[in-house]
């Protein structure tokens, strides 16, 4: 069953779900933990609200958006802790896509710029054993800091550009679909950068792939799909399907999250509330932003800026 | 179970007998197809089984009766009608079929999804998306079908000329 939606519209859905965040930030702050594998779990939370608040950016120029910016930069303490790391554990460069969204903010330092510079031309970097669609994550930050385009073909190699057996799609693998297609059209800003076979595969089997989303009410990976229809032009599948994501907004602003989302025990209700609904929150905030380019497909084309603090 | 019964009478009809029977099926399931509430296509398709099978039909019949007006239904009898004699259908149709029986595929419903594969199988297809979809289709059900079999599925496969 349908909830009655908490907000009427995308901008109000916005507000409603900024206004969560916000009684939330202390949350998103970092933990004082030893720098191990536990790293890239613990910058999770902060890392996915510095890019979220970079992309919201394209199209609201809010204070709220350049504080949380702001806030977070010094919760890295202005880029030292991702140095700190790096220069200890050079295997988790994937941490160099934090850094790019700060960046792209014109929150930028020297050091950690001449860090990641280096590391990026290491053999053990080039030759690191990921997932092929976080490779693609970490090329598109580096890209972002080099100021060029990723190359036309940069989706080989990937699942999604197989073009495999629809019906096969499990969460894992529809994670790295969205993912693939938020770094090939650098989250919607060149929506027409797919190989016209892949945007008309998206076209036959996306409204697939977000109904067995809503049927397992994952609003977390339904909000990627409908990130995905928008930024890679699907306007129409996008329109159809963005009134299914308010309807599910909580009252007080949250998306609710998976239902088999881990839960920590030793965490108190709000921790785990927090914990369970986060993501889900920020990737809806972007979903419902994506509507701009049903009504402009070049809103997020050009260029922001640097923003200058 | 009727299905079985019909699908038996077609693959003899279709394959074997002379064209008189073949014709006087097809025409019965001609006016079924066109029939569009599925509760009225089924009661066109047991009407023409029944033209062809012996009075114990109604017996079967009265025991599925429930499972009159499922979608089931309606892909069970068009794919038997297409197969009989193939119409044009729009792209958009074509997607739309294509997307249910991936989500027939999805949800491992084998028997759904060889129904509307028989339906697939029946028409020229030009989009080289949906070429590559029944392709894909067509191998994962025979090679579940080798690997789990399933009479009805068999069957189905075997109208669509995928199994000897």
């Amino acid at each position: 069953m349908t909830a009655v939606p908490h907000a009427s519209t995308h901008i109000d859905a916005i507000s409603l779900a900024r206004g969560w965040i916000l009684r939330n930030q202390d949350a998103f702050a970092l933990p004082s933990i030893p720098i191990n594998d536990s790293v890239l779990v613990a910058f999770k939370p902060i890392g996915e609200l510095v890019l979220v608040s970079e992309k919201m950016l394209r199209t609201e120029r809010d204070e709220l958006w350049l504080k949380l910016l702001e806030w977070a930069w010094s919760e890295f303490e202005r880029g030292d802790m991702i140095l700190r790391v790096l220069t200890a554990r050079p295997d988790l460069v994937v941490l160099s896509t934090i850094y790019a969204s700060f960046a792209r903010s014109g929150y930028t330092d020297n050091r950690l710029a001449g860090w990641l510079s280096y590391l990026e031309k290491t053999t053990s970097c080039s030759a690191l054993e990921f997932p092929r669609w976080r490779k693609l994550d970490v090329e598109h930050a580096f890209a972002s800091l080099n100021a060029v385009m990723l190359p036309k073909d940069c989706l080989n190699g990937t699942w999604f550009a197989a073009m495999p057996e629809p019906w096969l799609m499990t969460d894992d693998l529809a994670y790295a679909t969205t993912h693939a297609v938020f770094y090939a059209t650098d989250f919607g800003r060149y929506s027409d950068a797919l190989p016209r076979r892949l945007h008309e595969y998206l076209g036959l089997w996306l409204p697939i792939w977000l109904q067995l989303s809503l049927e397992k009410e994952n609003f977390d990976l339904y909000a990627e799909w409908l990130m995905v229809a928008a930024y890679s032009g699907h306007y129409a599948i996008y329109d159809e399907h963005s009134t299914q994501l308010l309807a599910h907004q909580r009252g007080d602003g949250a998306f609710p999250g998976p239902h088999d989302c881990e839960k920590d025990p030793e965490s108190s209700s709000r921790i785990s509330d927090f914990l369970t609904n986060y993501h889900t929150t920020l990737v809806s905030l972007l979903a419902l932003q994506a509507q701009c380019l049903c009504n402009d497909p070049s809103a997020f084309g050009s260029e922001m800026g640097v923003l200058h603090r | 179970m009727w299905r079985d019964v019909v699908d038996q009478v077609i693959l003899s009809e279709v394959f074997k007998s002379p064209s008189r029977s073949r014709d006087e099926l097809l025409v019965a399931i001609v006016v079924a197809a066109n029939s569009v509430p599925a509760s009225s296509l089924c009661e066109a398709v047991y009407s023409a089984a029944a033209i062809r099978l012996d009075p114990s039909f109604e017996v079967v019949r009265t025991g599925d009766s429930d499972q009159s007006a499922s979608s089931d239904t309606i892909y069970f009898a068009t794919s038997r009608l297409a197969l009989l004699q193939p119409r044009a259908m729009t792209a958009m149709e074509l997607k739309s079929i294509a997307r249910d029986c991936c989500l027939a595929l999805h949800a491992c419903d084998r028997r759904r999804a060889a129904d509307i594969l028989l339906l697939l199988r029946s028409v020229q297809l030009h989009d080289s998306l949906l070429v590559r979809f029944r392709g894909q289709a067509q191998a994962y059900l025979i090679a579940t079908e080798q690997a789990i079999p399933d009479p009805y599925v068999s069957r189905s496969l075997q109208m669509a000329g995928h199994l000897s």
